[in-house]
């Protein structure tokens, strides 16, 4: 009888613990790609104003403190969003010469929300109407100091890029692209960007994943 | 058996944690029953095309109970706030002051806000930082701040373009004072595409808070 009702308390205890991973798996979901229709590209082509921005892809944290802010101790890193999005335009403005796509420089801060990406209502506070291309990246935790560091696990680098019209936050088009960022330099861990902590190799990876998801967008033909 | 039980019992206790209940005292901004706009309840005011909130860093601890954690949270055992307490007293006093604009043309100077504390008088800011991300939920609960963390260790106090929400720490040489000190605080330069936006004066009064937390 005993042994009975350990055996249910344990199916109970699997279960549950089956339950939680199932929802931990949800939660690493990437948001779901919609591919760019000929109208999508159309659009593009006629429609002012479009601006591409990206988010911030470094911060160096530690925790808050009532005072000033004391050295950090570690650093979230992600992919170089500021350099794949002008590579993007760069290519863009080559391909599709008649979109005229305004390039915001200032880094855009990113407050997530489902699927772990930036909530666009904040795009449309700032910009209004129009259509927005954004890039933004899911970033790694490192401890900072000095020399090269190779990402915990190699976990590739994820660069997630979405179109959006603003007036009712439809996205007209979302891909993702991953590539290996190698070693990175961890002294050179500086604001605004993560793109200098990058090496050569690890940015012309950047840059094909940037080319990936162009050829994505405007599909196959241009 | 009854060895067993108790290693078992103590072995949850150690697993589960404990919990733990702080009150904390700082000052809490408010309006004049005069204006015409009000503070929502999480401390925005509502402004033409802008929210704008601030928040004091002079939170104290005053007092802790702390208890075990097992089926239902028991904090029922005071502690001293000493042993508890992490910040260290500081020696200058930060007001973060949290921005929300709508659209690209606001601009903010917080070479013109104003401290306006006791005798000390009017003061102005020495540093800001930012601006920088405003913190998440779980952050500004614990810390009681609205500034996310920024590297930049301080600038030039100084204009800046404010073209999303975002959030300045400015830094005033001034001991920060007791939460059952008055003060006030004047935020003018800010500025929507060359207009000002008229920022009623926050007068800053003693308030309390309670947190729940885990302790491991």
């Amino acid at each position: 009888m005993r042994r009975c009702a350990l055996a249910r308390v344990c199916r109970a205890r699997v279960s549950a613990l089956a339950l939680a991973c199932v929802a931990l798996a949800g939660c690493s979901l990437s948001p779901p790609r919609i591919a760019a229709t000929p109208e999508t590209i159309a659009v593009v082509t006629r429609e002012s104003p479009i601006v591409a921005v990206h988010y911030q892809d470094i911060i160096q944290a530690t925790p808050p403190t009532d005072g000033a802010p004391s050295e950090p101790r570690w650093a979230s890193v992600g992919a170089p969003t500021r350099r794949i999005k002008e590579r993007f335009l760069q290519g863009m403005r080559a391909r599709l010469p008649s979109a005229e796509v305004r390039n915001v420089s200032e880094p855009r801060f990113a407050y997530l929300v489902r699927y772990l990406i930036p909530d666009p209502h904040w795009l449309k506070r700032t910009f209004g109407r129009g259509l927005a291309f954004d890039f933004y990246s899911p970033r790694q935790s490192l401890h900072v100091g000095g020399g090269a560091l190779r990402f915990p696990m190699m976990i590739p680098m994820t660069i997630h890029a979405r179109l959006l019209r603003l007036d009712d936050l439809a996205v007209l088009w979302a891909d993702s692209c991953t590539f290996e960022p190698g070693p990175l330099d961890r002294g050179a861990m500086t604001l605004p960007d993560a793109e200098h902590t990058y090496t050569t190799a690890g940015l012309d990876r950047a840059d094909r994943c940037a080319d990936t998801l162009l050829a994505a967008f405007l599909g196959p033909g241009r | 058996m009854m060895t067993r039980g108790v290693g078992l019992a103590l072995a949850l206790v150690v697993l589960q944690g404990c919990a733990m209940l702080e009150l904390r005292e700082s000052s809490r901004a408010s309006l004049n029953a005069g204006e015409a706009v009000r503070l929502d309840k999480e401390g925005w005011l509502a402004l033409p095309g802008v929210r704008v909130a601030v928040a004091a860093s002079n939170e104290r601890l005053i007092a802790v109970t702390i208890g075990p954690a097992l089926l239902v949270p028991l904090p029922i055992f005071p502690l001293p706030p000493s042993v508890v307490e992490t910040r260290r007293d500081a020696s200058s006093m930060w007001i973060d002051v949290a921005l929300d604009p709508e659209g690209e043309g606001f601009v903010f100077d917080p070479s013109r806000v104003r401290l306006r504390l006791g005798e000390d008088g009017d003061l102005r800011a020495v540093r800001m930082i930012g601006p920088a991300e405003f913190a998440h939920l779980v952050s500004r609960r614990q810390s009681g701040r609205l500034c996310g963390y920024d590297p930049r260790r301080g600038s030039v106090v100084g204009p800046v373009a404010i073209t999303q929400l975002s959030c300045v720490s400015l830094e005033f040489d001034v001991v920060p004072p007791a939460a059952d000190t008055t003060f006030a605080l004047s935020i003018e330069g800010l500025v929507n595409g060359g207009v000002p936006v008229v920022v009623p004066t926050l007068a800053f009064s003693k308030s309390h808070r309670w947190l729940f937390n885990a302790a491991p």
